[in-house]
Parts: C-alpha cells; structure tokens; sequence
C-alpha cells in the first residue's frame, strides 16, 4: 500500500525526529570519556598558549583577548599542565582504547609531564614512559602525534639543557655533552628523526624551532663557565669554549635558514604574514650572535 | 499514523547516525589542534651570545664605532667582566644587533619591537594532527556525505512509491537501490566499511553525471538498469581491490580512480544503450550487462597493473571517454573478448595497450595516448582474428607493431655522431606515423596472416632503414614534420607493394633505398641556393618522394629500376640546379618511360 503525499510529509517528520532522538540517546551514553579527554586536550592548549605567549612577549595581549582566563600573575603554565594530567587520571583506559582513542591520551599526557618537568625533574622520566607507551598505540606514519613522540627525547633534552643553563649550580660540562652529543641518547637526533617524518608538513616548523631552543640553551649553558669568570676557564681554555660555542652558534645558522626556508615554502598554506620572517630570523639570530644579514630571508 | 516500515527506517537510521555521530566524535578528537609549546629559554640576550656576535669578521666595525665597546669586549674574552660593566657590553650588544638587524631589514628595527600581534604566531604553534595534504588523513565530510546518501537509500527502499522514477536524478537513485537490493551489506559490514563509502560516493558521481549530460535521460527504463548494474559490478570489484591495497593512500588512490572510471561509463555507455540496449545491457548467453562490467573493471585495473605509468595523469576525464568508448564498441562489437582469465581479452588488451604505449610516454603526451589506444581496439576489432589471435595481448600484431614503431621514432640520435638530421619526431609526427602504420597493417589482412611471424620485424626494419637515410641525407631544412610524412608514405609503399622490404642493390629494403636517391640529390650541398629553394620546399620533398615511391610499385622493383630512378632523379634535379623551374609532372613522366616494367 503507498502512501499520499501529505501523510508521507506528516510521517517522515514524525520518522526524522525518532531517528535523531534514537542518535542523540546512544550517542550521550557512551561518550564520557572522550569528553573528559577534550576538556584535557583545552586546558593543556591554554597552557601551552601561556607558555609560547611568554617566549614571544605577548603575555598582555593573549590576556586581553581572552585567550588565558585565569590562574595567578604573573601566571604559570605549570597549573595548566598539572590539571591536565588530573584530567587525564580521571579517563577510563579500557572506555577509551575501545574507541581509538588512547594514544591520543597517552600523547597528551607525555607532553604535559615534560612540561611539568621544569618544576618536578622526575617527570621528565615519567614523560619518556609515557612516549613510549603511546608509541604502541600511534601507529599512524605521518600524524602530529607521532612525530611529536618521535621528537619527545628531543624536547625533553633541551628542556633540561635549560635547566643546566639557568640552574642555581655551575653544571658539569659532561652534562652539557651528554645532552649535545650526535648519538641517539642526544637532543638533536630525535629532532631529526622526526623532521624526516614529519616530511615537509607544517609542524616541521615547530621541530625547527625547537631545535634552535635546544641549541641557544647549549650556548647559554657553555656561556656559564665565561659569565661570571670562572677559574677554570681562562686563557686558551676560555678561547676552546668561545670556540664550542661558535660552532653551536654555525650550527644554529644553518638551522634558522632551513626553518626559515620551511616557513617560506609554507607560507601560503599557513597563511604566515611576510613581517613575521624577520621577527623569527632576528629573534633566533640574536640569541647566538648572529648577524642578521648573515642570513638572507628565503623569497 | 507512522507506518511500521517508517518506524524500522528510524531506528535503523537513528542508530547509523549515533555510529557515524561517534566515528566523527572520536576522529575530530584526535584532529584536534594542540598547542605545542617550545622548550624553555631564555629571553635576555647573554655575554656569551655578545662576544659571538663581536668576533664575527663582518661585525667587527661595532667594535671600533661604539664608543668604549671595544675595552669592553677585550676584557670578556679575557679575564670577564664585572657586573656594571657586562650590562653595559649587553647594552652594547643589543644596540649593534639593532643596527644590524635595520641594515638587512627594509624597514628599521627598534629595540624592544620584535614581537608581532598575538595572532601572528598561531600557524607556528597550533598543528592539527594531519596535514592538509596529507593523503592519509580521515575524508570525515565525505564519509558524512556518504551517510547521508545511505540513509537516503534505505527510505527510498524502506518506503514505497517515495521517488518519482521517471524523472533523472529518480532513475539514478532508483537504479541505485535496485543494485544494492543484491548485495549482501550486513556481510560485508561484519569485514570492513569498504563498499558502503564506495557506493555514497558513486551515487553522487552517478547523480553529477547525469546532471552533465541531461540527453542521456530517457523515460525508458535503461539508464536506470546501465547505473545499476556498472555500480554494482564496479564496487563489488573495487572494494575487494580496495581490501588487498596495502596503504591507505592505494586504497584511496584505487576508489578515486573507480569514481571516475565509473563517471566516464555512464556518460560513454549511456548513449550506446540508449541507442542500442539490446546490445550492451545483455549479452548473448552471458549475464546481463557483462559488457559494461568487463570494460569498467579492465579499466579499473589499469591503475593495479601499471607501475610505470602515471594513469591518472595520462587518462584524464576525456582520455577515459575515448578509451571507454572505443573499449565498449569493440566488446559490444566482438563478445567473446570478454573472458574469464584476465591476462586475455578485453582486460588483457587494455592493460597491454596501456603498458605498451607507457614505454613511450616522452613521445606520447597524455593528449595522444588515449587517441592511441583508440586507433588499436577499433582496429583490433575491425580484425579480430588476424590481429589479435587467441586474444593473447602478447601476440597482438597491431600492439607489438605499434611498439616497435614508437621505439624507433622516440629513438634519440646518438651523441657525436655524424648524421645530419638530428631532429626529434614531436606528438602530432609520431600519431601521423602511428596512424598509417595501424591503418596500413589493418587494411591488409591477407598481408599480415602470410607475414604474420615477420611483420613486425620487416615494418620496423623498413622504417628504421628510410629513417636512417633520412638522418643521414637531411639537413635542417627537414622539417620533423616532413620526415614524418616521407615515414608515412614509406609505410603505405610497403603496405601497396611487399617487394619494398627486399634488398636489391645496397643493404637496405628497397624503400630506403628509393628514398636514399630522391633524398642525396635533394639534400645535395653543392646545390645552388635558388635549385634548393624550389626543392627543399616542404611540398616539393614528399612529391618527389611520392612520384618515385609510386613509380618504383609500377615497376620491376630490382637492382635494374632503382639505377634508372637514380639516373632520372639525376637529370630532373640537374636541370633545376642549371636554373631551370622544378616540373614533377615531367619527372612523373620520365620514370614512367625509364623504369622498366614487369612484362
């Protein structure tokens, strides 16, 4: 028997709405925990935001529009990445591997620990197991995610070559060495390797970037043993260590080149302002000595 | 009141759409844009850093132009410095960087101004977890289209009388659920998702190309039936390539390709059954529309067994119109092409012609390859038997000639040698050549079942003798063109006369050897300047090619007639360079009289 065309109207209305009742209820049953990790994935992002917001100088502004809601001032990332992890400890593993989900978590969670770590040291380590237990679960070649786990030892070396460089003790040049060393237990090859990875996509930017950090931390942290004097360090050994640290600083230049070169080739797709390829090259250029015109902006 | 089959059509659609509703929740949470912060440092510029900066042979002039820097920087590479004086060698620092910074900047640089506005930086920090041109990322909007259409499809199916059939987009939804009527989703669904995304995805192809070409809708019931059963039977395929892909980027690369092989199927097929649906929606003893199944997949297939050649690239939109319609005609034409072994065939031949003509892709641009692969199914058709025996691709006399034929024109001159005529053949020169070639040998069948073992060997040699006297004789006023043209008319000589592959007076077929005499005395250096302006003339090189080629067919074709042309192309080109006009009329006459004839 077939219907008329008004009672077919009246019954597919009536018919569209069950349906989407039928979507609504399952699909509120059983979402929880991936809520749970998005409002993880927003805090760690503000957190984040404040951070980049203090490299680049832009504290007022981010504050102004909006963007960092609250927390002390001057304000600290750290109580943004310590909720984030409490986010996460409240997520259901078993819930969320079901959905795919878990090495989304896992990631954010090894990125919030290194985070932590400039306050509580012991969560650098906590943040290589968590890399490695969400390697098992990215397997996806090519995404963020693993080319951020990839990169991890990277950013947690130059992390700690901060804390060398800025530490309240004269470090020990081994620790420098160690962390400057090629080899797979150094700061720079876990960059690489992900850079390889990331092939030519827009976070080969951000590995760029955070290689410079890692070299003006190594810069900085030889730069201990000159300023204030030290003892130790004078006279031909003084003028070996101004020599380490050009070679870091020649390093560097090559680096802000192919980031700068990255940038270009993105620039389109990324929609980056002509102004910023200044900003960058000089910013990165003045913390290892660098003449700016030593190195030509791409075109 | 709500029909019971409504209330199955919602909760089946309520819950596809809590599924999809989920899938999407779960993939834009892992696209998610993260914020990625940088490692720490540190924002003061250090002595380190300063004294870097001064020791560089280009910044050395700061330290003689800033008053009071250059003690200041002595005494941090010496013994250091104190604290008053570190701020005043750091302020130093920032100063000459800031002059340096304006000197390679077009705008000048002030301290303290190097930040941007806060949104300046956000395509540095923020990554989503694909890039946008990475083809592995999840197509989440056509996945949701897809959904859509599913849906669609069930309350078409669910509810009666719900779609006007005779209107166009009714036949093609029509045909639609007429096809997946047959197919068993709840089995495939247990496996993978395969065949539903690829189904959404060839209905709104089938509804765009529908809407692309309205003459292709009728009131008849037969575009209805073509979509249907070249949906059906180009998914169930597809999709189970789809499975054996071993990336996501083959598997996506294999459905796009399906999509548009299946839109050019329905646009060239759909004329043809229109026209004849009697023909191409069923074949004789074979299941209904087998035809247009066995055309689709062969062409799908294409792409999975061609690993030289960029098909997507080569066979566009229109390339695919031309093969599809040729392939369709000449199935349409010849039934028993459509086998079940898939080396043979239609499949076998449509791969073959692909790979074949892939070994040439510097000669044939994508523009000519699918012109190409049109020339040999319709000639393969037009000859089946003579030229395609035992459908084996790999005896098929028209695809191996045609090899031979690119190989030698596509061939490059040697370096350093001393031939003079170092052109290359360009597209258009190689299709002229090709062109006669297929047709010459088509048009011949006897010839090619007598020389069956041989032919393609004797044709290349041929051409490959009268293109060596052609490298050899000409010089840069032959065009490739003209060269192309003399092939040519070498090819339809042989085609006319077989004798023209003998070797009657030099080591070289005949032909060769008629075109070396025409050529050495055209191409003659010490020709004068007004004698070569009447002969080097693109018309006057294919006539006299032409007149001697024509005539040397009438005669004895031996050792005998070649001299007597020699000696006539001698005289007749004499008198041009004593200063008389160019007369073929009287040098057709000549060779007429001169060139002894079989008795």
């Amino acid at each position: 028997m077939t219907m008329n065309k008004a009672d077919r109207r009246f019954s597919s209305t009536h018919a569209v709405r069950f349906a989407l009742l039928i979507a609504v209820a399952l699909l509120a049953s059983g979402c929880q925990d991936i809520r749970t990790l998005r409002e993880a994935q927003e805090v760690f992002n503000k957190g984040a935001t404040l951070d980049n917001a203090h490299l680049h100088g832009q504290i007022a502004s981010r504050y102004s529009s909006g963007e960092l809601d609250r927390g002390p001032f001057p304000p600290s990332p750290k109580l943004y990445y310590a909720e984030t992890l409490e986010i996460l400890a409240e997520i259901d593993d078993e819930a969320i591997t079901q959905d795919g989900l878990m090495g989304s978590k896992l990631v954010l969670q090894a990125l919030a620990q290194w985070k932590m770590g400039e306050y509580e040291p012991d969560q650098y380590e906590e943040a290589l197991k968590s890399r490695t237990q969400a390697l098992e679960y990215v397997k996806e070649i090519d995404t963020r995610d693993r080319i951020m786990m990839l990169a991890l030892p990277g950013l947690v070396r130059a992390d700690e070559m901060h804390d060398l460089a800025t530490g309240e003790e004269l470090p020990k040049m081994s620790d420098i060495n160690d962390l400057a060393s090629t080899g797979s237990n150094g700061a720079v090859k876990p960059f690489s390797d992900a850079i390889l990875a990331a092939k030519k996509q827009p976070i080969e930017i951000y590995l760029r970037r955070g290689i410079l950090a890692f070299h003006a931390n190594h810069v900085q942290a030889l730069g201990r043993f000159i300023d204030p004097p030290h003892p130790d360090y004078q006279g031909d050994k003084k003028l070996e260590l101004i020599q380490s640290a050009k070679a870091v600083k020649d390093n560097a230049q090559t680096q802000i080149t192919e980031l700068l070169k990255a940038m270009r080739a993105m620039q389109e797709s990324l929609s980056l302002r002509e102004a910023l390829f200044e900003v960058e090259r000089n910013f990165w250029a003045m913390k290892f000595g660098i003449e700016p015109g030593n190195i030509p902006i791409p075109q | 009141m709500i029909s019971p089959e409504l209330v199955v059509f919602a909760i089946k659609a309520g819950v596809k759409l809590a599924e999809e509703a989920r899938y999407q929740f779960v993939q834009r949470t892992k696209d998610r844009e993260l914020v990625l912060p940088l490692p720490d440092i540190e924002h003061e510029p250090t002595v380190i850093a300063a004294i870097l900066f001064f020791e560089e042979p280009t910044s050395e002039k700061y330290l003689t132009e800033f008053e009071g820097l250059k003690p200041l920087h002595d005494k941090a590479t010496g013994m250091g410095l104190e604290a008053e004086e570190k701020a005043r060698y750091l302020n130093l620092y920032k100063e000459a960087f800031t002059v340096s910074a304006t000197a390679a900047s077009n705008t000048p640089v002030e301290l303290g101004s190097l930040s941007l506005p806060s949104d300046a930086y956000d395509a540095l920090v923020r990554f989503k977890q694909w890039g946008m041109s990475d083809p592995n990322r999840p197509k989440l909007e056509r996945r949701l289209i897809g959904l859509v259409v599913e849906i669609g499809i069930d309350y078409v199916a669910s509810i009666p009388g719900t779609i006007n059939t005779s209107g166009r987009y009714g036949q093609v939804i029509s045909g639609f659920v007429q096809a997946i009527n047959d197919i068993d989703f709840q089995a495939l669904a247990e496996t993978d998702r395969p065949l539903e995304q690829l189904f959404g995805r060839l209905v709104i192809a089938a509804l765009e190309t529908v809407g692309e070409h309205p003459d292709l809708v009728t009131s008849d019931k037969n575009l209805k039936e073509l979509i249907g059963i070249a949906a059906k039977g180009l998914s169930l395929d597809v999709s189970e390539k789809v499975k054996e892909a071993s990336t996501t980027s083959a598997k996506a690369n294999l459905e796009d390709w399906a999509e548009l092989v299946f839109r050019s199927l329905i646009s060239s097929a759909g004329r043809k059954v229109l026209s004849e649906p009697a023909k191409f929606l069923g074949v004789e003893e074979e299941p209904q529309g087998k035809l247009i199944t066995n055309v689709g997949n062969a062409v799908v297939d294409l792409l999975i067994k061609n690993n030289e050649l960029d098909i997507k690239r080569v066979f566009g939109r229109e390339g695919l119109n031309t093969l599809i319609d040729a392939a369709l005609e000449t199935v349409a034409e010849h039934p028993e092409l459509i086998t079940d072994d898939k080396d043979k065939g239609i499949n076998g031949l449509v791969a073959s012609i692909a790979k074949e003509l892939a070994k040439h892709e510097d000669l044939l641009t994508p523009d000519v390859l699918p012109e190409v692969s049109r020339m040999l199914l319709e000639q393969t058709g037009k000859h089946l038997d003579e030229i395609f025996p035992g459908l084996d691709p790999d005896q098929h006399l028209l695809l191996t000639a045609t090899g031979k034929t690119l190989e030698l024109l596509g061939r490059p001159v040697p370096t350093g040698s001393n031939l003079k005529w170092k052109l290359s053949f360009s597209k258009d020169d190689a299709l002229v050549v090709l062109e006669t070639v297929i047709d010459e040998m088509a048009a011949n069948p006897a010839w090619l079942v007598e020389a069956a073992e041989d032919i393609d060997k004797n044709l290349a040699a041929a051409l490959d003798a009268a293109l060596g006297v052609i490298r050899k004789r000409g010089n840069k006023r032959l065009s490739s063109e003209i060269a192309a043209q003399v092939l040519t008319a070498s090819v339809k000589a042989v085609a006319l006369r077989q004798e023209f592959l003998n070797e009657v007076a030099d080591a070289k077929p005949l032909v060769a050897s008629v075109i070396d005499v025409v050529f050495s005395q055209l191409f003659k250096a010490s020709l004068p300047t007004e004698a070569q302006w009447q002969l080097l003339r693109d018309d006057a090189i294919t006539a006299a090619v032409g007149i001697s080629l024509d005539r040397m067919a009438s005669s004895t074709m031996d050792a005998d007639a070649l001299a007597q042309l020699k000696k006539e192309a001698k005289k007749q080109f004499k008198l041009v360079a004593d200063g008389g006009r160019v007369d073929w009329e009287a040098f057709d006459n000549s060779l007429a009289n001169a060139l002894p004839q079989p008795v």
